[in-house]
């Protein structure tokens, strides 16, 4: 009697997750590889981790489902054996999954786009995720550094130093 | 009084707080400039990311099939009949337009034991190779009947792949048992 109200919570709670984070780690995934293909692919395969998963940090999902994107995409590079990194071509690749219009393909049309991708693209992997990170996922800098398994002063410094050379294209092309 | 350790990550979390920082808070002029580069990083992530849908399709977050595993034996058959077919024709072709003829009947040796299925049963007959001096790759007639036979066995296994396989299985036997008497015959011949 259990397992199926414990199954039925699930279903719910996974579906209020793709509602509300859905868009938030499919542009952390998009951020990092660049791939419209491919971050559909990883969205999904982490929403379906986190069904199975055991969620205990209540208030927190959005974290907790960038966690698991976080990996997917470091194993996925990883086979890769490859930078993650964006081009316009491959922004340009964005389709768009239902019937409304995606926002990537909206921003393809409009100038931002190619000053989103050239921004990325300067940023190098640690700096990208922590940005990344700290803007879908809203989290401490403390959280970014254990699930990036490093140092809090280095993601701290990935920050800093990611910020510092976007400002050459983002602040100073609008000065 | 904060330690030197927490002014740098209490910088950064000012300039990367989404939300909008007091006016009352002070902020030094790298924090400014780090601050201004992440809300125009936040723009423009703000941009793409706009227009959600409410509505998400259930397919977006349905476990996608991965590649689906085709059976391949269809293709395994196939090429398992292109290649018996291949075999069987050179063996024909290689029976019809071969040189050697032969000394000895291959009657005997051709036909199938009787335990063996074989629902393409050559003809047997004794009949002698009719030298000729002068015609040294005459051919015997009872090989035109077999070979003919065999030509018949070919064409009707073509028709049905799947259900034919032992009877391949027996044509090519015979085939080959005709090309290494050819092969015999022939040397014999040259010798």
């Amino acid at each position: 009697m259990s397992q199926p109200n414990e199954q039925n919570s699930r279903v719910s709670r996974l579906s209020q997750w793709a509602c509300d984070h859905h868009a938030a780690v499919r542009g952390y995934v998009m951020g990092l590889v660049g791939s419209a293909e491919i971050a559909d692919d990883l969205v999904q395969e982490v929403f379906r981790r986190a069904a199975s998963a055991r969620y205990r940090e209540e208030g927190k999902a959005r974290a907790f489902l960038l966690r698991i994107a976080d990996r997917l995409v470091c194993d996925w590079a990883r086979r890769a054996n490859r930078e993650i990194t964006v081009d316009d071509d491959q922004w340009r690749q964005v389709e768009p999954e239902s019937q409304e219009p995606d926002p990537r393909v909206e921003l393809i049309q409009h100038e931002g786009q190619q000053r989103l991708a050239a921004a990325l693209e300067i940023l190098s992997d640690s700096q990208r995720r922590v940005l990344l990170l700290r803007y879908y996922g809203d989290m401490e800098f403390a959280e970014i550094a254990q699930l990036m398994n490093c140092p809090l002063n280095t993601a701290l410094s990935h920050c800093r130093r990611g910020l510092l050379a976007l400002r050459k294209i983002l602040v100073e092309t609008d000065e | 009084m904060k330690s030197h350790d927490e002014d740098p990550q209490r910088q950064l979390e000012l300039a990367t707080s989404v939300d909008p920082i007091p006016d009352d808070v002070p902020l030094d002029e790298e924090t400014r400039v780090l601050r201004a580069s992440w809300l125009a990083l936040s723009q423009l992530l703000d941009q793409a990311d706009a227009g959600p849908s409410d509505d998400i399709d259930e397919t977006v977050v349905s476990v996608r099939d991965g590649t689906k595993s085709r059976s391949r034996w269809p293709l395994v058959w196939v090429a398992i009949a292109a290649s018996l077919l291949l075999m069987v024709s050179s063996g024909w072709l290689l029976v019809r337009f071969g040189s050697p003829v032969r000394q000895s009947s291959p009657a005997d040796d051709m036909a199938e034991s009787p335990d063996r299925l074989d629902p393409f049963p050559v003809v047997a007959s004794q009949s002698k190779v009719e030298t000729n001096e002068d015609e040294e790759f005459s051919w015997d007639d009872s090989w035109d009947d077999q070979i003919a036979q065999v030509e018949e066995n070919v064409i009707l296994a073509g028709q049905d792949w799947y259900a034919l396989d032992q009877p391949y299985d027996s044509m090519s036997r015979q085939i080959e048992q005709f090309e290494g008497e050819l092969d015999d015959d022939f040397q014999d011949a040259s010798l």
